[in-house]
């Protein structure tokens, strides 16, 4: 009995760190259908410098767009937030990342384009956003409708 | 819902692990048509949280725009051989899945 309560507070401590987690997500720029919107909602600004920190590589064609490949590292300090743009797709916000010490230096997702359109990643770092981008030539589109 | 959806694994670098998971997973925007003109409706994974021996390491939270079935991967520092590496998402109809591995 004492070895099954142990076992059932233990659970829901990770359990309520990852709720506590789950309330930073920004829905309102998930939903959002212009890209104005979207980035004012999850960046909170949309004021980014360009940056050569950022290494996004996405090929400069693709067939298909409902999967088109992305991959992001970045050396910039302590990335703490990480967002994926395009500018052009329905809900242009696709990824929202957030980081803690240990992640943020690389990932790779395969994301949708509505048609040919830039990818943009923002990375945050020492509360400011840096950006990088990357045009990407789509032969037909992957959002449907 | 006792259907296996999510696969994850973690390879070694140089002081972490890159985190790797393929999710079965519609990711319906909610713009497509069915076969009879009817909108097939929104359904697509909010968030992918990744845990190193149960301390959370960082989120991916997702929009309808990532590809179907997503497949992922995200680097995490400061993870050795034995440590357990566990992955929990949520779709915005509520289901959920969450998988362990332990780094080899």
């Amino acid at each position: 009995m004492a070895l099954a309560f142990t076992w059932v507070t233990g659970s829901s401590g990770i359990f309520n760190s990852m709720l506590a987690h789950a309330a930073s997500r920004p829905d309102a720029a998930f939903l959002a259908r212009d890209v104005d919107t979207a980035m004012l909602e999850a960046l909170g600004t949309r004021e980014a410098t360009a940056s050569d920190q950022i290494r996004l590589d996405a090929p400069l064609q693709a067939e298909n767009g409902a999967v088109v490949p992305i991959e992001v590292s970045t050396s910039l300090p302590s990335p703490a937030s990480i967002a994926v743009v395009v500018p052009k797709n329905p809900t242009p916000l696709l990824a929202f990342i957030e980081t803690t010490p240990r992640t943020g230096s690389y990932f790779r997702m395969r994301i949708k384009m509505a048609g040919t359109d830039d990818v943009m990643v923002y990375v945050k770092s020492g509360g400011q956003w840096y950006f990088t981008s990357q045009a990407v030539r789509v032969a037909v589109g992957g959002c449907g409708g | 819902m006792a259907k296996r959806r999510t696969r994850l694994k973690a390879e070694l670098t140089g002081n972490g692990i890159r985190a790797t998971c393929l999710i079965k997973h519609p990711m319906e925007t909610g713009n497509r048509l069915d076969s009879d003109g009817n909108k097939i409706p929104i359904h697509y994974i909010k968030y992918v949280k990744f845990a190193i021996n149960g301390e959370h390491v960082g989120t991916l939270n997702l929009g309808p725009g990532v590809s179907e079935d997503p497949y992922l991967s995200l680097d995490i520092a400061d993870v050795k051989a034995g440590d357990t590496l566990s992955l929990q998402w949520e779709d915005s109809k509520g289901e959920s899945d969450s998988v362990e591995r332990v780094v080899k």
